[in-house]
């Protein structure tokens, strides 16, 4: 368990309004709300990706992912509701695993809804797998200093001593470069 | 015994030795009994390179159908992936937390216990005691109803979804 050293977030700040809606629903919203929320949930993932395990620094971004999507079933529901509704029930009523290949129909009616009334059209179908730059002000994050480093007499050194033996014989040299 | 038989000890019947039938046994069969050939090999050999080419001109045709589906099913949870994440970091962080504040509840009377040790020895040797350690979830759980909690994990084990 966490010691009292360890800084967690507020309940306030873990506090949001979670999106209330079911595995087909989710499903059924998801290319569309990923192409809407792209710079969001890049940002989040890209957090999550350079602090490992460590999910406190990624709460805001996280935050902001959890409120786009809220946005973006809001503006669901105003417009395309039933469509949205037949769909996901379609999905889930067609095949064990809520397969996408199963609901062309509903699918299409939807999307055309969609882009009619929203202007979002569903992504092609490599969309997700194409490789995207993100651009963003977040400073990359610094690695921990171990503490040992700061211990006076111990850790690195500036330089090495002078009779330090060096790897200066031929067969050496492609792999050690003579700095070992 | 059937119903109304009666087993009898009767010694009136005359003795019957048993013996082999008139004429004797029938002589054993040491003969090779090959087995029956269906077919030739030269034919087993054609019917091979049919199977081969109907597998290779099947999966020729229906391979890009289930690459695509796949590529589509995946995407489909790649979409779904920051908004899980979000809500689930969120969740453990919570817990967390709660727990943390549980333990120091309960531990307020006991001055030489301190919260996240051992009876002051650290848990975790190889990570500084301010950085977040991972937990499982059935240490994370740890004061849930034990029954709850083991439906839950079973749950989760034998899901398929």
């Amino acid at each position: 368990m966490a010691t009292m050293k360890v800084i967690l977030p507020t309940e306030a700040e873990l506090t949001v309004e979670e999106v209330p809606m079911g595995h087909p629903f989710l499903r059924a919203a998801s290319l569309h709300m990923a192409k809407a929320c792209e710079p969001q949930n890049n940002e989040f993932m890209l957090c999550r990706q350079e602090y490992k395990h460590d999910p406190r620094p990624c709460v805001q971004d996280g935050r902001e992912v959890t409120a786009c999507a809220m946005k973006f079933i809001r503006q669901v529901k105003a417009n395309c509701a039933v469509e949205f509704t037949n769909y996901a029930t379609c999905l889930e009523r067609s095949s064990i695993n809520m397969e996408l290949c199963k609901c062309r129909q509903t699918q299409g009616v939807f999307d055309d809804c969609m882009k009619d009334k929203l202007g979002m059209e569903r992504p092609h179908l490599a969309w997700m797998t194409l490789t995207k730059v993100h651009q963003t002000d977040r400073p990359r994050p610094e690695p921990r200093r171990p503490a040992y480093l700061d211990i006076p007499g111990q850790g690195q050194i500036e330089e090495l001593p002078s009779d330090f033996p060096k790897f200066n014989k031929q067969i050496f040299r492609g792999i050690f470069n003579g700095t070992l | 015994m059937a119903v109304g038989q009666v087993h009898s000890t009767d010694t009136s019947r005359p003795f019957r030795q048993d013996l082999p039938p008139k004429g004797g046994y029938a002589p054993i069969n040491y003969n090779r009994i090959p087995a029956k050939t269906l077919s030739k090999p030269g034919l087993l050999f054609l019917g091979g390179l049919a199977v081969n080419a109907l597998g290779i001109w099947t999966y020729k045709t229906k391979r890009t159908v289930i690459e695509r589906k796949k590529l589509e099913e995946t995407s489909v949870e790649l979409g779904l992936e920051p908004l899980m994440l979000a809500e689930m970091d969120r969740a453990y962080l919570l817990q967390m937390r709660r727990n943390r504040d549980v333990e120091a509840e309960f531990t307020r009377d006991w001055p030489n216990w301190e919260v996240g040790r051992w009876f002051q020895q650290p848990l975790f040797y190889t990570i500084p005691e301010d950085e977040l350690p991972r937990l499982s979830p059935l240490e994370l759980f740890i004061h849930a109803d034990p029954k709850t909690l083991k439906k839950e994990i079973n749950y989760r084990k034998n899901r398929t979804l």
